[in-house]
């Protein structure tokens, strides 16, 4: 019988490893996104002057996705820059939700819990 | 303030932020700590604005490192999880307070982290396990563990943890409030308080950042605080300087780099105060 109050160290590193690999893919992912609209931005408005200066407040509601497809499909840049930080932003909650899983796999119904707390908070900061 | 077109900005902004990357990861520092001065002091960019760039940063340094320090085998997931839980409902509580607090309270406040982390690069490294004990939630929260040491596995057993949840959820606080990652207060935490090795709270602490940050980005974009083009090259060039420091990191931090960078994040939090006292 499995003692589920012993730690397995061996199986907790090669989750951690699977981890790690999952977010080194998503950051580069999501920096190949930025960079390919940053090129794009660039080339368009390379000429253009900025002024962050002013503070505009253009608030960004994740339940309204379709302005980000419909400026991803006029091939806006700002759209595709946007993507990759939502690429980004998404890469440590996917760790999260992949680690509900992993304490489920070893058994730990404590941590399956207190991981989906995490998860239930990140998911409450998007939407709310 | 001068003016800059989008192409010279987006340049001069890659290389500054790739610098506080480059220099960030060769202090052990972090580079978000010195993006937000560095745009508003160098650049003129409203502290709302430089928050959301610097918080993102934040994210894709942390999440790039991560695979790194795991390979190591000093990083705890359950002590970053149970962490976590703090830190993210801080970072809420943060990020809600910097959508209301007037931007020359969050100058100081910034001003105040900076000395503060400046200061924290000089405090001794050694691990005091000095009054150890067996700690009951400790124990039943399963946060004790081993690493690899030069005489094989160390265990160590991890102290007062209500406390070190307390300073969790404070650096979570002003993780969310400033865009920053925190580390710093995060290490103390697990460092002094819960008496958690140096390199087990360093790397764990890695790991929580981008969680944490990310519990403030989904606030920051609804307040408007995320500026797509400010962002690309701040990302970008952060996330340059942290790789290419960590390709250098091997071959041990130097202490001139660490006094140098602390000088310029000292003169950085009086900028800071002035700022705010404007």
């Amino acid at each position: 019988m499995k003692n589920n109050a012993v730690v397995n160290e061996k199986l907790d590193f090669k989750i951690e490893i699977i981890l790690g690999n999952l977010l080194r893919i998503g950051v580069i992912t999501a920096a190949v996104i930025v960079l390919f609209g940053a090129v794009m931005f660039i080339i368009r408005h390379g000429v253009e002057y900025p002024d962050y200066h002013l503070f505009i407040s253009e608030p960004f509601h994740l339940n309204d996705f379709s302005k980000l497809f419909s400026g991803l499909a006029a091939f806006k840049s700002i759209a595709f820059i946007e993507l990759g930080i939502f690429a980004l932003v998404a890469t440590p909650v996917l760790r999260v939700m992949f680690s509900v899983f992993a304490f489920l796999y070893e058994k730990d119904y404590m941590y399956v819990l207190f991981t989906a707390i995490v998860l239930a908070v990140l998911i409450f900061s998007f939407f709310f | 303030m001068f003016h800059l077109d989008n192409l010279t900005f987006s340049l001069l902004v890659y290389g500054g932020s790739m610098l506080a990357g480059l220099l960030g990861s060769l202090t052990g520092l972090g580079g978000g700590v010195v993006v937000v001065p560095m745009l508003t002091i160098l650049f003129g960019v409203d502290i709302r604005f430089a928050a959301g760039a610097s918080l993102i940063s934040v994210i894709a340094t942390s999440s790039g490192a991560a695979s790194a320090y795991v390979k190591e085998g000093y990083s705890n997931i359950r002590i970053g999880m149970f962490l976590e839980i703090a830190t993210t409902i801080g970072a809420i509580i943060g990020a809600s307070l910097a959508g209301i607090i007037p931007a020359n309270v969050i100058f100081i406040i910034f001003g105040f982290v900076l000395l503060y982390s400046a200061s924290s690069a000089f405090l001794s490294k050694k691990d005091d396990f000095s009054d150890v004990n067996e700690d009951k939630h400790a124990k039943l929260f399963k946060l004790n563990g081993s690493y690899p040491a030069a005489q094989g596995k160390k265990e160590y057993s991890v102290q007062k943890v209500p406390f070190g949840f307390g300073v969790c959820s404070f650096a979570g606080i002003i993780s969310g409030l400033l865009g920053v990652g925190g580390g710093a207060i995060k290490v103390i935490a697990m460092d002094r308080v819960m008496k958690i090795p140096f390199k087990v709270s360093a790397t764990t602490s890695n790991f929580m950042i981008g969680v944490t940050a990310a519990a403030s980005a989904g606030i920051y974009f609804k307040n408007g605080f995320i500026n797509p083009s400010l962002v690309m090259p701040v990302m970008l060039g952060v996330l340059t300087g942290a790789f290419v420091g960590a390709k250098v990191l091997k071959q041990t931090s130097s202490k001139f780099l660490k006094i140098l960078f602390s000088i310029i994040i000292i003169v950085m939090a009086f900028e800071m105060f002035r700022n705010g006292l404007k």
